[in-house]
Parts: C-alpha cells; structure tokens; sequence
C-alpha cells in the first residue's frame, strides 16, 4: 500500500489494518525492551494498544515520508513506554497494599482523560521539534524529568540542560500549544 | 535511574521487529476500532452512565458489577421506542436485592454510534453515578445490551428512560439525538 498514511490520515481501517501488520512487531520489540518483565505483560500489552490508538487517531500529526514513518512510530513507543515504566515504578515505591486507592471513581476520570489527553498532545507536538531538541524536551516535559536529572542522564551541566531548555522555548514560542503546555 | 537511562538511551534503529501472530494483530485492530470512542471528552455523568456501542470491554468503565445471582423480581418487558432512525425494545428487567439490570436491543451504526442513558426512578432517583452498561454487537446495525443499576430501591414501580445517541463523524465531532423517554412500569409487567 504506497498511500498508507494519507489514508490513515483519513481514518481508512484498511489503512490501520497495514500498519498493525507492518509495524505491530517493531512496537512490541521495543515496549519488550523497556517493560520486560513477563509479569508485566499486560502493561505491554496496554502500551502497544495506546500506540496504534494514538497513531490511528492522531496521523495527521506525521509530517514526513514512509521512512520516517517508522521512526516516527518507533519514538511514540520508545517515550509512552518509558513513561508507564516511570508510571509504575512510583507506584510501587509509594504505595503499600493499606493505602491503595478504590477502582477509579466516576468522579476523577474525565480529569484524567483531559490529564491523560494533554498529555499525549505534548508528546506529538514535541515530535515535531528538531532532533537536537527533541529528547531533550521529552525528557523534561513529557516524561517530566527535573533538570538534574536530565543533566545527570546525559552527562552535561544542570545550567547546560537550562540553557538548552531556554534557547528551545525561544524558537518554539510561535507554538501556542506547547507555550499551554509548559507555562 | 540506571534502568532508565538505558532505555532513554536505546536506539530505535537497531530493534529487530519480534514476531507476533495473526491473532495477536487482529486483536489490536479490534481493539483499536472499540476504544476510539472512548478517547473524546464526555460529559462526567455520561462518561458514569456509558453505554457504549463496542467498548463494553474496554476497562476505563469498570464498575464492579453488584448484580446479586438471586433475582426478587424478573420482569419481561416489551416498551419500544422508535425515533426516524433508531429503534430501541426494551426486553427484560431483573431485580436483584439493591440491583436492578435492564435487557434492551437497539439499532446503532457499530462504527459511528454509541449512546447514553439518562435514567431516572418514581422516587426521583437518578442513576447517573452508579451504573454498569455492556453491549454485545450482533451485527453492524444491532446491539444487544444491558445496564445495571445498583442501589435499586425494590419498591420502585416505575423507570423512565431517556436514550441519547451520539453519531461521531470522522473528525471526532459529536451529534447527540435525545430520544422520547419512555417509562418502564415494573409491577403491571411482572410475570
């Protein structure tokens, strides 16, 4: 199929179906290397079903060719696995079994929809920033990494990681919807 | 730390794809196709008193169901509700101590409808909070479902019912058909 993504684009299913068969093997190889664990597997299964929802319903976010489509996907795995890892690591340090909270009440779920729905907004838009910037920013906002921390991962200098950080805001001010994001 | 920054370190490029089965694909394009509902903002109760065509097993609405095995009460009903596009028959309700579940059948375009229920008793309660609805698909045009309602009074005597269908285009907008609310006598019916 050589139009795949502008069909995607257009919520073709035939489109979806191609993807899941092309890429289902790539997305699950890299959420077995971050949530590897075989009792996690149902976490693996919950990240791989996130990413083809958000890339069936998101596609328009994709600028670019075939090619890059598959780095396109391969990073939306790589940064949403890493996230439920985090995700699940807190949760395990910060709660014993007396202190868990009930089933999720009706209450809260349309918070955590629109919690959950920024959320994956930032991780698109941030896909479209330059390579140089891009892990940078993911790792700051969207995986919400301190500044030391990020200094700490790539070996440079926290007032290294804030100059970076600063220099990108500048370029990325035109972007109304990251400027939402991070103010 | 050290964990994480192997994986922030990992490059995408030199992942071998694993080898997954036919199953396993069909399985995430059904689910895919199921959730996509789910993922638009709904209203707080609506998102409480879903019923949505095709998500009955997706866990983001998972109350526990409280549906007692014993039924007090099991009453056949045959209220339809039609409106230009959609008909809804209302089969059967089961009373159970403080649960009560309702059968229905509708006609509903499997991949662009869904609908809500706005469910109220002769007591003046509303059960927008407390309710578990399912669907099974039968075909591409019709749905077989049931919501529970929990902390059921026994001696209510009527339920009125208010369906709401909701037609999503392609582009993720809503229309909403409010239908006729239809009441549901639960004495004059028993069997």
């Amino acid at each position: 199929m050589n139009d795949f993504i502008q069909r995607l684009q257009r919520h073709d299913e035939k489109a979806l179906k191609y993807v899941v068969e092309h890429y289902l093997g790539f997305v699950k190889a890299i959420t077995l290397k971050i949530l590897e664990k075989p009792s996690d597997y149902m976490l693996v299964e919950e990240c791989v079903n996130d990413v083809f929802l958000l890339i069936w319903q998101k596609s328009n976010y994709f600028l670019g060719e075939e090619a890059d489509f598959k780095r396109w996907i391969g990073m939306i795995t790589k940064y949403k696995a890493i996230d439920l890892y985090r995700k699940q690591q807190k949760q395990l340090a910060t709660l014993p079994m007396e202190n868990i909270p009930p089933l999720i009440a009706p209450d809260n779920i349309e918070q955590q929809l629109d919690k959950l729905y920024a959320k994956e907004q930032l991780l698109l838009e941030i896909m479209h920033l330059p390579d140089l910037d891009r892990e940078l920013f993911l790792m700051r906002y969207y995986l919400e990494y301190t500044n030391n921390e990020i200094a700490e991962i790539l070996h440079i200098s926290k007032s290294a990681v804030e100059n970076r950080l600063y220099r990108g805001k500048k370029k990325l001010a035109k972007n109304p919807k990251l400027q939402e994001c991070w103010t | 730390m050290s964990k994480e920054k192997n994986f922030l370190q990992l490059d995408i490029d030199d992942i071998t794809p694993v080898e997954v089965s036919k199953n396993e694909k069909q399985k995430v394009i059904k689910t895919i196709l199921q959730k996509q509902f789910l993922r638009k903002k709904i209203r707080k109760w609506t998102i409480a008193s879903i019923l949505a065509i095709g998500v009955g097993s997706a866990s983001l609405v998972n109350f526990p169901s409280m549906a007692s095995i014993l039924p007090i009460k099991d009453v056949t009903l045959s209220e339809k509700l039609f409106s230009k596009q959609h008909e809804f028959i209302f089969n059967r309700i089961l009373i159970s101590e403080n649960t009560a579940t309702i059968y229905f059948s509708c006609n509903l375009d499997f991949a662009t409808e869904f609908i809500t229920l706005d469910i109220v008793d002769n007591f003046e309660n509303y059960y927008y909070d407390t309710s578990e609805t399912s669907t099974n698909k039968i075909t591409d045009n019709y749905s077989n479902g049931k919501v529970i309602l929990n902390n059921f009074q026994a001696n209510t005597s009527s339920i009125f019912i208010t369906p709401i269908v909701h037609t999503m285009d392609k582009e993720g907008n809503v229309t909403k058909e409010r239908l006729e609310t239809i009441e549901i006598k639960i004495d004059s019916n028993e069997k």
